[in-house]
């Protein structure tokens, strides 16, 4: 019997091939671009279902969303104010979509899949992760420019810091400033990445114990445990990651508005 | 004041006080019945805050000797500027958990601020 690897599962599979030229950019359609569409589908379906019958006392399902929708409307006030409100559609956009990639990817494989077709988490891959948080930054960036102008140059120069000491805070600014999109998209990639091979190796061990036969095969059941764990603690993670992902995202946001600290 | 609109507010405030009584008595229940969980909330938030903060002081010390790296290249002093940069670095991922301090201190003092509020319109 053949048993993957605990990294298999990170593995990029053309499902779509699109012919590219040399040197032109690989539009082909693969498992993350499906699982990236299955996590905005999921987000559609939730959202139209949630909100297709609304009434006062709402059903399972509006509830669920309500309690979404407040959660991020509350991080997005609380962190920026009433100025915020305008990126809340961004915000929500972005926790949904972490928050379900991260999620659906947690679910077990249904037995006889097809390869390639086998469930993926695209937040596993630190590029993805890094054109989210690119799009955060660049966002700030163009925010804080259209409404400071020069005046979000402020932000690299801290209030109450005496002249001398200005060119060094100067850097150490600039520094913070651009390690944000790289801290951002590391500490989801990461989480991902290594809850999944956590999970699989401790799955790997209970076909390993069973096929060694004998008293060992008893000890089988310890690591299944194991794997309920770590898959609550996984289930957790994907929350918190997601909403550590937005929460920072409007804090920076915040800094576009409020540039001068 | 008219007389109607005195009733009324005496009525609303019946009401509010009606609807206050049934709150907390939702909330005993609940916490009787194991439900009420405050703990785990803040345990959440605060494993949110400790994943964001340690991360922002290893990235940090790795750009800024990156970016050390890159401005030495220029004058062939690659290992210097990486050596300078990874000092940067670090300060800018020691500034990064100040600020972070700091604004935890503003929030629970905001949190105080806004506890104390409900407990004199509690005593009112």
């Amino acid at each position: 019997m053949r048993v993957a690897g605990p990294l298999e599962q990170f593995e990029i599979r053309q499902l779509i091939p699109v012919p590219a030229e040399a040197g032109a950019l690989d539009l082909s359609i693969t498992n993350s671009t499906l699982w990236m569409g299955i996590a905005l589908g999921a987000a559609v379906l939730f959202l139209t279902a949630a909100t297709r019958r609304l009434s006062l006392v709402p059903s399972a399902t509006q509830s669920l969303a309500e309690m979404a929708y407040e959660f991020v409307f509350g991080m997005t006030r609380d962190a920026m104010g009433e100025q915020g409100r305008p990126f809340f559609p961004y915000v929500f956009s972005l926790f949904l979509f972490v928050f379900l990639c991260n999620f659906l990817g947690l679910l077990p494989t249904l037995p006889g899949t097809p390869d390639g077709l086998h469930v993926f988490t695209p937040t596993s891959h630190i590029i993805v992760t890094f054109v989210l948080a690119i799009l955060s930054v660049g966002m700030v960036i163009v925010v804080g420019f259209a409404k400071n102008g020069l005046g979000f140059l402020r932000l690299f120069a801290p209030s109450g810091v005496p002249w001398w000491l200005m060119p060094v805070m100067v850097v150490i600014e600039v520094i913070s400033f651009l390690s944000r999109p790289i801290s951002l998209s590391v500490r989801l990639f990461a989480n991902m990445l290594a809850g999944h091979i956590v999970l699989k190796v401790f799955a790997g061990f209970v076909p390993a114990l069973l096929g060694a036969g004998g008293l060992v095969a008893l000890l089988a059941p310890l690591p299944f445990f194991g794997v309920v764990g770590v898959f609550l603690l996984e289930a957790l993670v994907a929350f918190l990651q997601a909403f550590v992902f937005a929460m920072l995202t409007c804090i920076y946001l915040n800094d576009a508005l409020h540039p001068s600290h | 004041m008219p007389l109607t609109r005195l009733s009324a507010m005496t009525d609303d405030d019946h009401a509010r006080d009606k609807l206050k009584a049934l709150g907390e008595r939702i909330r005993q229940e609940r916490e009787a019945a194991g439900l009420e969980k405050p703990a785990e909330t803040s345990t959440n938030q605060a494993m949110g805050e400790g994943f964001r903060v340690a991360t922002e002081l290893v990235v940090s010390v790795f750009v800024g000797a990156g970016l050390g790296f890159l401005a030495g290249r220029p004058f062939g002093q690659q290992g210097i500027g990486a050596v300078l940069g990874l000092m940067f670095g670090f300060a800018a991922g020691m500034r990064a958990v100040y600020r972070f301090m700091m604004e935890s201190a503003a929030a629970s003092e905001a949190a105080g601020k806004e506890d104390a509020t409900d407990d004199e319109r509690d005593d009112d």
